[in-house]
């Protein structure tokens, strides 16, 4: 037995393992490139509807053509309905169904990249740099999927430790059993630890440039400063704002900013979530394929937002809302331009994050911070407007109302209005529907109901016995105007 | 005693018309010879004798006035002597079964090999009492004494020669030669290492003929084994030519490894022409896609280019042995944990050259809708004007066609209330005859031609074929040719070699994207041929039209295509030598080159590419705002692939044998090899969009501003880098295996094997820490007739009882320990510009080896001179470890993973017997039943819940129940008053329902789809030379599925689906479900065609989609098949004399004469194992054909 081994053993080069396209990842390079790949999704739509359900889009009415199996199928889930996964399933649109799994394949990469990196072969520099991508995209996701299927981390009358949220998976280890919700404070604690994980290796990294498709220090600090405001903890908000700020870009002046089609914004090359605009601080996701679009569908642009907007002087109102000749979907999203991205990081929401800081010190009584959230705010409006004139300070309440105006008229269509409604308390919504015929009903998203927080999909109920589907809100019924 | 008979004919030149001469004698005490002459003085006849042989004969008889035939008659009345009459001559001879003439006193001799080399311990007994015997000296002399009245015939019978009987002499006595037992292929086990003696052998194997089971026309040898192996279970997967069967030795031992058997070929393992990874492959022959289309497709190239024996020329092999146990497998290592199977092609023989030609013709009838419950267009028209009677709703509008049609037309007032009694009266009685039409009686021929011969020194074989199969289905046809030859030479006496080589080509044509059969299975007959009706109703985003698709199955056919084309290339050389005395060295190398190709295209006027287009071919103007926005405006697709298999196999091994010990009662043969094995695919696939197969075979490229860049943007358009797709494959298994034998031997009697084997493979990223497992086997024989006791029992020619063990190891390729990475495609990622992977599989670090054990216990016996003869062998195959899935939470980033852990055991008895009732000179009647059960359960898989769609799918694998466990809905009849199914364990009214979490709970366990047991039945009659045989095949005990009543779950079915028969009787109105099962239609109704159903977190279920999967829908698959009757005449000799033909025969067959099953079937195929109506059934199919030597 001994000799068969020995002349087994010997051939070594014939038993080489050889594959033209398949490895075993042993480089701290190629555990990039698989963050790279499938780490990072730039082709993957992360929140393909999360935009419909909120105020900023209305029902219209379309020509009869318009009412085909696609467009109905929105409707369950711009009416908040608790089955609208079912009738997204019926009408074959599965793609939009897949967030929550498509997060925790992430997830699944960012623990294979953090777990294989220990053991990979590489530099010190490159290592962090991998580990803190890892870590903060692990981060991101993980408050991705607490913002969708858990109650906000604010929810008034209880504690975040109360509330269900989502499973924590921290290890590449698949087990058999099935995996329980965690506590939405125990996703918020993994999260900043997590991030700050990643905020504390990226800024070691400050000087190793990764280009916008990569999670770079400023952008590790951008997305902490997001999760400290959701979570209401204002000085960290400020100091993770003070830190990207450094090395972010500077705010945009779209008084001299051109797009590249400014006659059809949605023809431009350079909007606002492309690699090409320049406050751009990271770009990821990919959209336009598989998400619900509010153009040319039965669901449009809201007038409630386009009013908000100073029709004559804001700059965003043109270069956002693309005037439509048809009548039913009058103004086109245009955010996008021609690209393909789904979301961007980009410096005028550091900005607004901390204004939302300082106006929340404001008002719990430290005056000092009245003056600075403004000056934030001032800071992006004289970026915006075209006669600019400077908000001034009155009280705490006007403060934050003016804060959170400006973050939805800023960030519009950037999946941040839905989540910022959830913490803003939740408030009632109401979504008008018109059918073919004209009928005009209206559908009720009351305040603080359930449907704020996202049904988890029945397939991962099916697979995870220890899942728990959130409180359901019963079906909604149109009332006739 | 030597006879030396010489032979006296006494010849007259009489005239015919004397032939009626009356003879008139008397004889007393003369002799026999001088009362023949004087008979044939009388008479015209001649009459022929040995005078030596009649000499001693004297009869006493008086004849009077008689023929010259009865005047022999009555002269040899009572004496040991026959006669027999041709012509006009009389043939006078002892009668055969005279004793042979008896001996006493010392009886010796020699025995020498071919190369007059004297043999030791060859056995020497007298035939008669093999009890008396010796074995031959050091000098193959041999020295036996013999009592007076005992025969002096002696058999001569030695390990690896063929056994010769002989007559013994006095003195110096006989000299006997054996030869090597090479055609003896009854009596060794081709292992493809090894030519093992049969009775040095103490393994599971069985060995067929292709004579005696090949049917004619048949392009594969696999699809002819069904029935013929015990053990051998084969589901043929579809009638069609280019089919490839499923094929499981004992039962399945991994769940998610490859579980067919390994082919071997003179030595050599085929790989299959492409690589598909096991679960591609258990998908694809399970049938377990999701789309129906997208298997369709699946099984049209993985059947289009055949599997690891397509291209070896049935008509070329000799014989097949299966090796069964794992002492008969060990040899191969850990890939025959499925069993191997042994094919040995046909060797040159020494004589001079003989060619041999066959030519077969057949026909096969194609399917009628007499065989299917289907409707015919009055029916189906009815049903949708009860639909439209009752006021049932549609959910959607119906397009413009048939009834539907025209009733939207009546009530949109285009049409009047005349010329719509007009419309449906042309609907009604149209009556498309889909089966005639797009089926043909298929032709087949077969040719083959072989030269054969040898000297002392070469041997030859060499033949050239060729196959046209086509299928029931017009436009599914196989054609190959192949070219083999095989010549063996003897350069010096000790050295010899063998060459092979091997050039086969298939062309297949199938279907793309389409299917007929189960068109014509599910399209109404009130559609005409020519009609091109409305399927669809597109709209394409950011234009405001409507763009109705229409569908035509001919326009379809033919503008779409799948031809596949495999070019095989094999060559083996093998060295023989004799080193010292005893010891062999063998040497060869053998290659493999198989290229396969496939195209699949559909050009722009398919309907499949107008729904990728957006509108029907020419429906707008060239250059239009359509144009503009279609994904593909101009040209179809291409999808094109093709693979190079590239394998060699190099091997040198030694082998000593020899004999020693007091009477040399001692065997030993020891055998050690080395071998390396590689096996490369190198393959590339291609997608083309923008294809012009009818303009140059063009591809017209666009590079279209709009969506250039995006993967597809809004309106659905694909992007150019996608319109476009290239990607190369390349795999390279190296395999340095290690592998050793021994047998002991003891008086012949009792006998010891043991097999080793271990392997090292360059296996990415596979079980790195374990690389080497060895595989063993220990085996032992008995042949208790061979003990004292039994040796005077002569009606027992053998009765040898077996046992053996081995451990075997199974290595699913599909999943491992480690991550692995993937190179992805595009290799830069186009938005960021940085370099991307992709992750092929996720690491699963606890993964081992899959490990089987395997213990058989085997009889083999033979009575009555091999009247009667057998093997029963009885296994117990314990796979252990065994990697199953397990469906895991999505939250682990996959819904999957894999263990080592299931337990699965097969147990199973197999029967083989021969019977020859009848052996005579005109009549041989001989039966082979078989007979094989195997029991197949699975146990400690850890899983402890599984959804109850795992359950309904055939996922679930519930310990103690077998792998392919089918549960269903337990039906409970139709509702009073709604005529909806209802199901035991649900209710309509929600608070009925009691909700488990085990789904076993409320659904019903029906059986398994694996048969318990199967095997076969094939008898032979000969009489003269007429021979009949009929090959029977049976499996039972298996349940499945029948085709799904009716697929559309809330919808009216559509205008152009047919429906069956059943939906004739059923539910219309309260009361009727006394007398029918048959769901009514209930659309008027939004959701009430939904009941509460008792699954833990789904409220309620389709009802419609549950009667599919409900018991109600699950029958008995048993069945009993006439696989083949065939009827052989073999031309006289003597009418081929003078057309200087050696020999011929004729044989008119029939295959799949005919099926008896269950009639709940209605006509689908018990066997076919897709649930669906996919795979073409098996039809009959007649043939004749015609065998000439020269």
């Amino acid at each position: 037995m001994a000799c068969l081994i020995a002349v087994l053993t010997s051939c070594s080069d014939f038993l080489k393992e050889v594959s033209q396209d398949e490895f075993e990842p042993k480089t701290v390079t190629a555990y990039q490139e698989l963050l790279n790949g499938v780490g990072y999704g730039t082709t993957t739509t992360f929140d393909p509807i999360t935009e419909v359900l909120t105020d900023d889009v209305e029902g219209c009415q379309g020509a009869s053509y318009y009412y085909n199996e696609t467009n109905l199928a929105h409707l369950a889930v711009y009416s908040w309905q608790p089955d609208m996964y079912q009738s997204l399933a019926d009408h074959k649109m599965t793609k939009l169904l897949e967030s929550y799994q498509t997060f925790y394949k992430r997830i699944m990469t960012c623990n294979l990249v953090i777990e294989g990196l220990d053991d990979a072969e590489g530099t010190e520099e490159e290592k962090r740099q991998t580990m803190g991508e890892a870590l903060a995209l692990r981060a991101h996701y993980f408050f991705y999927l607490v913002n969708m299927y858990a109650m906000p981390y604010n929810t008034p009358e209880t504690t975040p430790d109360a509330l269900p949220g989502v499973p924590l998976v921290k290890a590449a280890e698949i087990k058999d059993e099935g995996i329980s919700r965690s506590s939405v404070a125990q996703v918020y604690a993994q999260i900043c630890q997590d991030i700050e994980e990643a905020c504390r290796l990226l800024d070691g990294n400050k000087a190793l440039p990764v280009g916008v498709f990569r999670i770079n220090y400023v952008a590790a600090h951008l997305l902490a400063s997001r999760v400290y405001l959701y979570m209401e903890n204002w000085d960290k908000v400020i100091e993770h704002v003070n830190l990207a700020l450094a090395g972010a870009p500077a705010l945009c002046d779209l008084n001299s900013y051109q797009l590249s089609n400014m006659d059809y914004p949605t023809q431009a090359n350079n909007h606002f979530i492309s690699k090409d605009f320049p406050e751009v601080i990271f770009i990821n996701g990919g959209a336009r394929a598989n998400g619900i679009v509010t153009e040319g569908t039965l669901i449009r642009v809201s007038d409630d937002l386009l009013d908000l907007y100073d029709a004559t002087n804001d700059w965003r109102r043109s270069m956002f809302f693309q005037a439509n000749s048809y009548m039913y979907y009058k103004n086109w999203m245009a955010k996008y331009g021609r690209s393909e991205q789904e979301y961007v990081w980009r410096t005028a929401e550091l900005y607004l994050n901390r204004a939302e800081a300082y106006a929340a010190k404001y008002a719990a009584g430290e005056a000092a911070y009245g003056q600075k959230a403004a000056e934030d705010l001032n800071a992006l409006r004289q970026n915006r407007l075209k006669n600019f004139t400077p908000y001034t300070l009155t009280t705490a309440e006007d403060l934050m109302n003016f804060c959170h105006n400006e973050r939805r008229l800023e960030l519009c269509f950037e999946h941040h209005r839905w989540f910022d409604l959830r913490r803003y308390g939740m408030p009632s919504i109401r979504h008008a529907w018109i059918d073919n015929t004209g009928v005009r009903s209206i559908y009720t998203l009351q305040k603080k109901d359930p449907g704020y927080a996202l049904p988890i999909p029945q397939s991962a109920l099916d697979l995870n016995v220890s899942l728990v589907q959130n409180q359901l809100s019963p079906k909604r019924v149109a009332e006739i105007e | 005693m030597l006879c030396f008979l010489a032979m006296f004919v006494f010849v007259s030149g009489l005239t015919a018309q004397e032939k009626g001469k009356k003879i008139t004698m008397k004889c007393v005490n003369e002799k026999l010879t001088d009362a023949l002459k004087k008979v044939e003085k009388q008479s015209s006849y001649k009459i022929v004798f040995s005078y030596n042989e009649l000499q001693a004969i004297r009869v006493n008889t008086s004849i009077e006035d008689l023929t010259a035939p009865a005047a022999v008659k009555k002269l040899i009345v009572g004496q040991p002597i026959s006669c027999s009459v041709d012509g006009l001559y009389i043939h006078v001879f002892l009668k055969k079964e005279k004793k042979d003439p008896s001996l006493k006193g010392l009886l010796s001799g020699r025995v020498v090999d071919e190369n007059d080399e004297p043999l030791p311990g060859v056995s020497v007994r007298l035939k008669n009492s093999p009890s008396i015997g010796t074995l031959t000296d050091l000098n193959g002399r041999f020295f036996l004494s013999a009592k007076e009245g005992q025969s002096a015939m002696l058999t001569f019978s030695f390990i690896g020669k063929k056994t010769v009987e002989k007559m013994a002499g006095e003195g110096l006595g006989v000299q006997v030669t054996l030869e090597e037992m090479v055609n003896a292929v009854d009596e060794v086990v081709v292992t493809g290492y090894q030519v093992m003696d049969k009775r040095l052998m103490a393994s599971a194997t069985s060995i067929v003929h292709m004579d005696d089971i090949k049917m004619p026309i048949v392009n594969s040898v696999d699809k002819m084994l069904q029935g013929t192996i015990p053990g051998l279970m084969i589901q043929n997967s579809s009638g069609s030519p280019n089919a490839t069967p499923r094929i499981r030795m004992r039962g399945s031992s991994t769940i998610y490894g490859n579980a067919s058997p390994l082919w071997v070929v003179d030595g050599i393992i085929y790989e299959d022409p492409i690589d598909l990874s096991n679960d591609e492959l258990n998908n694809v022959l399970q049938g377990t896609s999701s789309d129906m289309l997208e298997q369709a497709n699946l099984n049209a190239t993985r059947s289009l280019l055949g599997n690891a024996i397509a291209g070896v020329n049935p008509n070329d092999i000799e014989t097949i042995t299966f090796l069964k146990d794992a002492s008969a497998t060990a040899i191969y290592g850990t890939r025959a944990a499925n069993g191997v199977i042994v094919v040995t092609t046909k060797k040159g023989k020494i004589g001079k050259p003989t060619i041999n030609f066959s030519a077969s013709w057949g026909g096969t009838a194609r399917p009628r809708y007499s065989q299917y419950n289907l409707m015919n267009s009055k029916e189906r028209i009815g049903i949708s004007k009860e639909v439209a009677d009752k006021g049932y709703l549609y959910s959607s509008m119906p397009y413009d066609t048939g009834f539907e049609g025209a009733l939207f037309a009546l009530y949109n007032k285009e049409i009047t209330k005349d010329e719509f009694d007009k419309r449906v009266a042309y609907y009604e009685t149209i009556n498309t005859d889909w089966f005639s039409l797009l089926c043909q009686n298929a032709l087949n021929q077969d040719y083959s031609a072989s030269i054969s011969g040898g000297g002392t020194n070469v041997n030859y074989y060499t033949s050239i074929g060729y196959n046209d199969s086509k299928g029931t289905m017009k436009g599914d046809n196989s054609k190959s040719y192949s070219l083999r030859t095989n010549i063996t030479a003897k350069l010096t006496k000790d050295i010899s070699i063998t060459s092979q080589l091997n050039l086969s080509e298939q062309n297949s044509e199938g279907f793309y994207t389409t299917n007929p059969y189960l068109y014509a299975m599910n399209t109404s007959r009130a559609i005409g041929k020519d009609e091109f009706y409305t399927t669809k109703v597109n709209t394409i985003l950011g234009l405001f039209s409507n763009y109705p698709l229409t569908y035509n199955i001919f326009n379809e056919l033919s503008h779409t295509g799948n031809e596949a084309k495999s070019r095989g290339f094999r060559g083996s050389l093998g060295i023989n030598a004799n080193l010292l005395k005893g010891l062999k060295m063998d040497a060869l190398l053998g290659i493999r080159y198989t290229n396969s190709l496939n195209y699949q295209w559909a050009d722009e006027r398919s309907y499949y590419i107008a729904e990728i287009r957006g509108y029907d071919y020419g429906s707008v103007l060239p250059n239009s705002k359509e144009e503009s926005k279609s994904r593909l405006p101009h040209g179809g697709i291409l999808n094109y692939s093709q693979t190079n298999n590239v394998s060699y196999t190099g091997r040198v091994q030694l082998s000593y044998t020899k004999v020693f010990g007091r009477q040399q009662q001692h065997v030993i043969n020891a055998m050690a090899g080395y071998e390396v094995s590689s096996n490369q695919y190198d393959g590339i696939s291609d997608v083309e969009w923008g294809y012009y197969p009818d303009r140059g075979m063009n591809i017209s490229y666009e590079y279209d501003t709009n969506t250039s860049g995006n993967v597809s943007d809004q309106s659905g358009s694909n992007s150019s880098l996608e319109k476009h797709t290239i990607s190369r494959k390349n795999v390279k298994n190296n395999l340095l295996s290690s592998y050793a034998t021994f047998v002991y031997a003891l008086k012949n009697r009792y006998i010891f094997n043991a097999n080793l084997r271990g392997d090292a493979s360059n296996r990415f990223g596979q079980y790195t820490n374990h690389k080497f497992l060895p595989v063993w086997s220990l085996s032992g024989r008995w042949k208790i007739n061979d003990e004292a006791l039994f040796r005077e029992w002569r009606t027992i020619d053998d009765f040898s009882v077996r046992l053996s063990y081995g451990q075997q190891g199974n290595l699913p390729t599909s999943v491992g320990p480690n991550l692995i990475a993937q190179y992805m495609s595009p290799t830069v990622n186009r938005f960021s510009g940085n370099f991307q992977l992709d992750i092929k599989r996720l690491p699963y670090p606890n993964l081992r080896w899959e490990k089987t054990a395997t213990t058989n216990l085997g009889l083999d016996f033979s009575l009555f001179n091999g009247r009667v003869s057998g093997t029963v062998d009885y296994y117990i195959r314990k796979g252990k470890d065994l990697i199953f899935s397990l469906p895991v939470a999505s939250e682990y980033g996959t819904t999957q993973t894999y263990r080592n852990g299931a337990d699965m055991k097969n147990t199973g008895i197999e029967v083989g017997v021969n019977i020859v009732p009848i052996r005579t000179k005109d009549v041989t009647w001989s039966i082979t039943p078989i007979y094989s059960k195997n029991t197949n359960n699975i146990s400690n898989t850890s899983k402890k819940s599984y959804t109850y769609n795992d359950y309904l799918a055939g996922n679930a694998y519930e310990n103690g129940k077998p792998v392919n466990a089918l549960y269903a809905w337990e039906f409970t009849g139709l509702d009073h008053n709604t005529g909806r199914a209802t199901f035991k364990n649900c209710s309509f009214t929600e608070s009925e329902v009691e909700k488990s979490d085990d789904p076993k709970s409320y659904l019903k366990y029906c059986g398994s789809t694996d048969p318990k047991f199967n095997g076969g039945l094939s008898t032979s009659l000969r009489y003269k030379n007429f021979t009949l045989y009929a090959q029977f095949a049976y499996a039972f005990g298996q349940v499945k599925r029948l085709n799904f009543l009716f697929s559309g779950s809330n919808t009216m079915p559509e205008t152009q689906t047919n429906l069956t028969t059943d939906f004739l009787d059923c539910w219309r109105k309260p009361g009727d479900e006394e007398f029918t099962n048959i769901p009514g239609f209930a659309f008027q109704e939004t959701t009430g065609y939904n009941i509460y159903v008792p699954v833990s977190n789904v409220v309620l279920l389709n009802t419609y989609d549950m009667y599919n999967y409900s018991d109600a829908r699950v029958v008995s698959a048993d069945f009993f098949r006439c696989r083949n009757l065939s009827l052989t005449y073999v031309v006289p000799e003597k009418w081929l004399r003078s057309l200087r033909i050696a020999g011929m025969s004729c044989t008119f067959n029939t295959t799949n004469l005919f099926t008896l099953c269950s009639s709940r079937l209605n006509g689908q195929d018990p066997e076919i194992d897709s649930t669906g109506s996919v795979a073409l059934p098996i039809t009959r199919n007649y043939s004749f054909s015609i065998n000439l030597s020269f």
